[in-house]
């Protein structure tokens, strides 16, 4: 689990070539203007990943409040969530997006399991994770279900991919032409952005 | 289920390996996947392009209120040193007369974060018999001001000086400070 909040200061985190590590609020500002349209509509879909996810929203205006405090937490560099450099302000986003969320939703939890305002002694936030390895099962195929629907080998390649297998050796694994693997993960991706973007989760 | 999809581990990952080929989907596909997904490509565009911008313009007004309680903050110090010096009070003193900790004292004089409680003002107002809300003006508790009061406090906070007896001019500067501030809505 990445740190909620990212603390380390500016000026001690520095790249090998002895640049800062971290971008001051100026340069934050200037990578935020520099998105383009395709980089705000990838980062609108990854917010709506999160919300679907973690449950946050039902309709489109909850995913651009996640951008929008990750864009806040972001600006507030060392108070905040600073912005290493090294990847692109796409990716830092959407690492902001999931400490935001996650965050979100450990509140929540501590919430409906301490209505009352008392707190745990100790942080013991792995008690609420599911740990009924059987219902965890099946909520994963479920939810593979229901991203890539019938489409077995579109599933297949997702789940080969994700096991670290190269496109080469998915196709020789599954048995399936380089043009029938692209054009599978194509429809991955179409399947993906379909699902994340569904507002009536 | 296949032991494959068990590898994934958890619907966590599931979803994190979907957003990672979000992340690395070519630009030139991403408008399409969003129309194929029945959402107006431009719109979303436009709507991540409004919360961006709107962040932006929420931290940037955070920060100048930020700056501006800051700059009534170091009006509120020298003040406060000019008022002690003008009853030749020291802080320890000023703490008793004030009933309030001496450590606090020492803060509101050096830490321009520090927010003192508004007990603490009160206290202070009347432990240098103030028209009320002339310290509550400075503290951060008002937050409507105006750049004219705040080109005023700053000229105020430049003049003061922190040692020695109040000479004449520091007192009819400090007079006319008191006087502005009570004359501030």
């Amino acid at each position: 689990m990445r740190p909620e909040i990212e603390t380390i200061g500016a000026s001690a985190a520095t790249a090998e070539t002895g640049h800062p590590l971290y971008a001051t609020r100026e340069e934050v500002e200037a990578g935020l203007n520099a998105l383009t349209d395709t980089d705000y509509a990838k980062l609108m879909m990854i917010a709506a990943s999160f919300c679907r996810q973690r449950r946050l929203a039902r309709s489109v205006s909850e995913p651009s409040e996640l951008l929008n405090q990750a864009v806040l937490k972001t600006l507030e560099c060392e108070n905040g969530k600073q912005w290493n450099k090294k990847i692109s302000m796409v990716r830092h986003l959407d690492r902001a997006m999931e400490n935001i969320s996650g965050h979100l939703v450990r509140e929540r939890m501590k919430i409906v399991a301490f209505p009352d305002g008392l707190k745990p002694q100790e942080d013991d936030s792995k008690s609420y994770q599911f740990t009924d390895a059987g219902a965890e099962a099946a909520k994963l195929s479920a939810l593979l279900k229901s991203v890539f629907g019938d489409d077995d080998q579109a599933k297949e390649i997702f789940v080969l991919r994700n096991e670290g297998f190269r496109p080469a050796e998915v196709q020789a694994r599954l048995k399936i032409s380089a043009q029938d693997y692209e054009s599978a993960s194509r429809r991955i991706l179409r399947k993906i952005s379909q699902f994340s973007l569904k507002t009536n989760n | 289920m296949s032991n494959r999809e068990n590898q994934l581990k958890d619907t966590d990952a599931v979803f994190r390996a979907m957003r990672e080929m979000l992340l690395e989907a070519p630009d030139a596909e991403v408008g399409a996947l969003a129309r194929d997904a029945g959402v107006d490509t431009p719109k979303l565009s436009e709507i991540g392009r409004n919360a961006v911008k709107s962040a932006i313009a929420e931290h940037n007004q955070n920060r100048a209120k930020e700056e501006s309680s800051a700059r009534l903050h170091k009006g509120l110090n020298s003040l406060l040193i000019m008022l002690r010096r003008r009853d030749n009070l020291d802080e320890s003193e000023l703490a008793t007369k004030a009933k309030v900790e001496e450590a606090e004292i020492r803060r509101i004089e050096f830490d321009s974060g520090y927010l003192p409680s508004p007990r603490t003002i009160y206290n202070l107002e009347k432990a240098f018999a103030l028209p009320g809300g002339v310290l509550a003006k400075l503290s951060g508790a008002i937050m409507h001001h105006s750049p004219a009061m705040e080109e005023r406090v700053m000229e105020f906070a430049a003049s003061a000086k922190s040692m020695g007896k109040l000479s004449r001019e520091e007192r009819q500067l400090l007079n006319a400070f008191v006087k502005f501030l009570t004359e501030q809505k």
